[in-house]
């Protein structure tokens, strides 16, 4: 940052932040939409995908720009990991066990291994 | 900028709270649960920021952790509860791990 | 066992550290003490019996993932397009993708990777199979190439 104004890299800085929340926060509320439109359980599971990992991950690092080097970023940092960690768990066992109940895909996969597992 | 951050988390809580009311299957309300708890984390986050109190951030963390516990023990629960009720009323033996 | 019991140690009291950001002499003691505690019952748990060196993922785990971020942001938008899209253009389908990690981590990174990539998601997996439930044909296609398989730096 050596020859530029502080405070035209300040700027900058809220120009990111502005960026990645404002993209965060449309992919958080693509996810909803998609969690109420997605036909079946699995689907919408994918919709909640979005935005576990990319509305969550740019609205954190959006956060993130702000708070500059100290106790904040390692704690949303460590936020992120737990949320990337622990989510896709939740995932697969949410839809392993809704397999397992026999709740059917909605619009009928075509590879028959959607028998019972 | 955290407000209108805010604003979204909200309205996409009220469109999964939806799908929480609506669902068909018990496995879309827990799908819901979960996905209002992340959203939930993401807000305390924001609005530790909004309102220039970094203590918020601690709180979740915190939350995020419980979601997943929450997640895991209610399909847990749905897991034992159909086991023990195949069973013939007859407790099953619990898992090893 | 024993370094990697003090190497565990180690690290949680430094994640005490950088939680708490204090240095008094009773919250140092408590962190101590939670620290050991918390190794005691993961020991208990037979937690200590792995074979992996995780000394030798410090760089290319980070480097895996940097990878699988870009690799997220990209089907992240695709299904983001097609949620908004009016007519919902999804083709779910269930598929079976080979697996060849012989250590269980390696199979819960891959799983948990499968999973973290908006678009697949991993149901159940066994020793040679995982199943993936795909939202369109070009995801299940991608998986079956076997890139991400060979991406994941452990064995």
């Amino acid at each position: 940052m050596g020859n530029r104004a502080p405070h035209q890299v300040a700027k900058m800085v809220d120009v990111i932040t502005w960026v990645m929340l404002v993209l965060g926060s449309g992919l958080v509320l693509v996810g909803g939409i998609g969690i109420l439109r997605m036909p079946d359980v699995y689907t919408r599971l994918h919709a909640g995908g979005i935005t576990d990992t990319l509305g969550a991950g740019l609205i954190l690092v959006g956060l993130m720009t702000q708070s500059g080097w100290g106790g904040a970023t390692i704690k949303l940092c460590l936020i992120l990991a737990f949320l990337f960690f622990t989510n896709p768990t939740a995932s697969h066992l949410l839809a392993r066990t809704a397999l397992k109940f026999g709740v059917k895909p909605q619009p009928e996969s075509k590879k028959g291994s959607s028998s019972k597992v | 900028m955290y407000t209108l951050t805010a604003a979204a988390l909200l309205v996409t809580m009220g469109l999964v709270l939806a799908r929480a009311i609506l669902g068909p299957t018990l496995f879309d309300r827990i799908l819901a649960t979960n996905a209002i708890a992340t959203k939930m984390t993401l807000l305390i986050a924001v609005i530790g920021f909004l309102t220039d109190r970094p203590d918020f951030l601690d709180i979740a963390l915190l939350y995020a952790l419980i979601n997943y516990i929450a997640t895991l023990a209610a399909l847990r629960y749905v897991r034992a509860g159909q086991s023990v009720a195949s069973n013939n009323g007859e407790p099953r033996t619990p898992p090893s791990c | 066992m024993l370094l990697r019991i003090c190497s565990v140690i180690l690290i949680l009291f430094a994640f005490w550290l950088m939680l708490s950001g204090q240095f008094s002499i009773l919250l140092l003691t408590l962190g101590g003490f939670s620290a050991l505690l918390s190794v005691a019952i993961s020991a208990q748990m037979r937690l200590f019996h792995g074979k992996t060196q995780l000394a030798k993922l410090v760089w290319s785990l980070p480097k895996y993932w940097l990878w699988l971020s870009v690799q997220i942001a990209k089907c992240g938008l695709d299904v983001a397009l097609r949620i908004v899209h009016p007519k919902l253009p999804i083709e779910p389908s269930f598929i079976k993708i080979p697996v060849s990690k012989s250590s269980g981590l390696g199979r819960t990174t891959y799983a948990n990777s499968i999973t973290l990539t908006p678009g697949t998601l991993a149901i159940k997996i066994d020793e040679e199979n995982i199943l993936v439930h795909t939202l369109t044909k070009a995801a299940g296609t991608d998986l079956m190439s076997g890139e991400m398989h060979r991406k994941i730096p452990l064995e």
